[in-house]
Formats: C-alpha cells, structure tokens, sequence
C-alpha cells in the first residue's frame, strides 16, 4: 500500500532509459470506480503530462517508474477537481472534514481508504468528486 | 426522525450533485400547508456576484437534504421555477409574518419560521413563532419564541394558518427538545390514521 | 476644482455602484418560506 502524501514529488523515471520525465505533482481518480486513473507529472519548464495508470511500473519509495512504451498524455480536457484537500460530504448532505490522505493499491491503482480530517472512509464507498466535495455512500 | 431544521437556515444551503459538484444554492423554501410537505425549493446561483437562477428543485428530485448541502443525483433534475411555485402563489404564500391562531379561535403569535424534517421526507413538523403572552396557561415558560407541532388539520389562509388547539400544550424551546415534543404529539392519540376521535390528552 | 479630483469622483462613484449591485445580489439571493395548496397532491401526506 502507498499513500498520495508519500508519492507526491517523487521523481518519474522511465524504466527503459531512466530518464527522468518529471516530478509527480498530482494524481487523478474515477471515484464511482474507487480507483486512480493517472499521475500527473510536471517537468522542468514543461505542462503537466498525464500518465495513464497501466503505463506505471511501479510506485516505490522513492520513484515512480513508467514503462518504456510509455505515451504521455495530455491532462485531459475539462475540470480536474483535486482530492487532497477537498470536503467530504456523505450522500445524506452531511459534512465529514477534508481529505488528508488517499490510500491505494500501487499496482492496480484501487483506492482502499481515504483519510479525513474525521477518520477514514473506505474507497469503495466514493460517489463522486466534484468541484464542491468528494461524495461518500453513507453507510 | 430525523434532525430537524428551521426553512430560513436552509436559504443559502448549496445543492450538490452526487458527482460533488455544487450547481446552485437555496432561496425560498416552498411547503404544501395542508399536505404538511416541502413541495420544492426556488434557487439561486453561487458566489457574491449571482442572483436567482431559472431552475427550481422539486422535492421529488431531491435525493437528501441534509445539515451542510441538498443532495441531488445530477444537473438534470433541475426544473423550471412554475414547477414549484408560480408567481402569484409566491406572492400570496409568505408564511413568515402569519398570524397563528388555534382552531379554537386563539391568536397565539406570529410566524418566525417553519421547522422541517430533514433526509428524504421533506416533512413540515411545526413552526417557531412569536408567542402573544405566555402560551401555556400556570406554566413556568417564559420564552416566547417557542416550537409548536403543526399538526394534521393545518389550514393557511392568507395570511394566517391554524393549528390544533391542544398543539399549543406541546411546544418546546428548542429544536432539540422539539422532536420529542412533536412525537408526543403524534402520539396523544389524533395521529391514528383511521380518523380515531381527537381525545384530550392528559 | 482641481483636477485630479475628477479620477477620486469617479472611482468612488465605481466603488458605490459595484457596492450597491453587490447588495442587491444578495438580497435577490435570500429566500423566503412560501405556502402552497395543492389539494390533488395531499394524498400523499400518508407516505412515512
């Protein structure tokens, strides 16, 4: 298990040439799936590229590694609402504190828990992150 | 039963999607007297710089209203604003201000606000109102802004609505002690729902 | 009148218009709690 506080600003190298590609500043989740979808790597002087979650191969300590054959993406269109930080609000209305952390499952990328201010939420109870709040199934 | 909330708290509540987004917050809140319902809610836009929006939010689409933000499923269930109230029946509607009388002829007070029931019943429970005098004759209440239950026989008129008589030997203080209050209201025997006779309570 | 004081008039005639539409807005925000009777609907009132 790793934590986004533990991955965020670690170097991403690609396995081929180990070439580092950047730093990881952020990454993006399907809440209804429970799980994350990219990382968000920034450069030096670069955009922010997306790396789809099956191009990862690993997420360690102290790097992340890509695979070779690897396509940067563009960090897909539309708003991208950030996790770390965000209100928790339950589907009845109510609200449980802000993310503090995100716990997940390196090699599939499957949310397992979600640390609040207030506690944590399993990852399979996530409905939806949205500019206002991240939306949990109350239980 | 679930928390209980004052209609003018609610103005402001910002309505979010299950998805988290908040599309709009609420403006008038809009009962159905003698249904004792939330029918729906008016709305406005988010931010210093909004002013109402053309959609309003049928009860029927909401999905929870809680203590922080109503819950809908999506953008989509947003209506436009006849749907919930027209015009003229806004500006006949205004409750806050109503004289209260009892159905024994009473005025007891004013209208201060109108408690509902929060989650998925959209339930009126009662009101706080401006008591006349001391609403419970030889009691030690001395406040006189006070919760009444609202009963099953509500009737607003104009600018007046009517509750039970006996609804005024079950008001509270706050809206904590309220709940129960409203319960035993409920349950001093008119509640029944095959028209038992009203018997007084003891 | 002196010149300058052309520029401080009109800036602060901006600074009372934006004010005032700004409480305007708000005041067009508040809501109120509004009756209705839809006698064909009450028959709802039997549900929970």
């Amino acid at each position: 298990m790793t934590s986004y506080a533990q991955a965020r600003g670690l170097p991403v190298v690609t396995l081929g040439d180990a070439r580092e590609i950047g730093e990881l500043t952020s990454l993006a989740l399907d809440a209804v799936a429970g799980r994350l979808t990219h990382v968000l790597v920034s450069g030096r002087g670069r955009k922010e590229t997306a790396v789809a979650w099956d191009a990862l191969h690993a997420v360690g300590p102290d790097a992340v590694l890509v695979e070779p054959d690897f396509r940067p993406e563009s960090v897909p269109p539309g708003p991208r609402h950030e996790a770390l930080g965000s209100r928790v609000l339950s589907e009845d209305g109510a609200e449980h504190g802000a993310v503090q952390d995100l716990v997940f499952d390196p090699s599939t990328g499957r949310i397992e828990t979600v640390v609040t201010t207030l506690g944590e939420v399993r990852g399979d109870r996530l409905l939806g992150l949205g500019d206002f709040a991240l939306v949990v199934r109350a239980d | 039963m679930n928390e209980l909330m004052g209609a003018r708290e609610l103005c402001g509540r910002p309505v979010v999607t299950l998805g988290g987004d908040a599309v709009a917050q609420l403006r008038d809140t809009v009962f159905d007297g003698p249904a004792g319902r939330v029918t729906g809610f008016t709305l406005s836009g988010r931010g210093l710089l909004a002013g109402p929006l053309r959609k309003s939010l049928p009860w029927a689409a909401v999905h929870a209203l809680g203590r922080d933000a109503v819950m809908i499923r999506g953008q989509e269930v947003l209506v436009e604003p006849s749907a919930v109230v027209a015009r003229k029946e806004a500006a006949h509607g205004q409750v806050l201000g109503a004289r209260v009388l009892t159905d024994a002829g009473t005025e007891i007070g004013v209208v201060l606000d109108v408690v509902v029931e929060g989650g998925r019943s959209g339930r009126v429970v009662g009101f706080r109102i401006n008591a006349r005098q001391s609403l419970v004759m030889g009691s030690r209440r001395r406040r006189r802004k006070v919760f009444v239950p609202r009963g099953e026989t509500l009737a607003v008129s104009g600018r007046a609505l009517v509750v039970p008589a006996d609804a005024v030997r079950f008001v509270a203080d706050d809206l904590a002690g309220f709940a129960a209050r409203v319960e035993a209201f409920r349950a001093r025997g008119g509640a029944a729902p095959d028209g038992l006779e009203k018997g007084p309570s003891a | 009148m002196s010149w300058w004081l052309w520029p401080v008039l009109v800036v602060a005639a901006v600074a009372l218009l934006s004010a005032l539409f700004l409480w305007v807005q708000a005041r067009r925000r508040a809501g109120t709690v509004i009756a209705v009777q839809r006698g064909g609907r009450s028959g709802e009132r039997g549900a929970r």
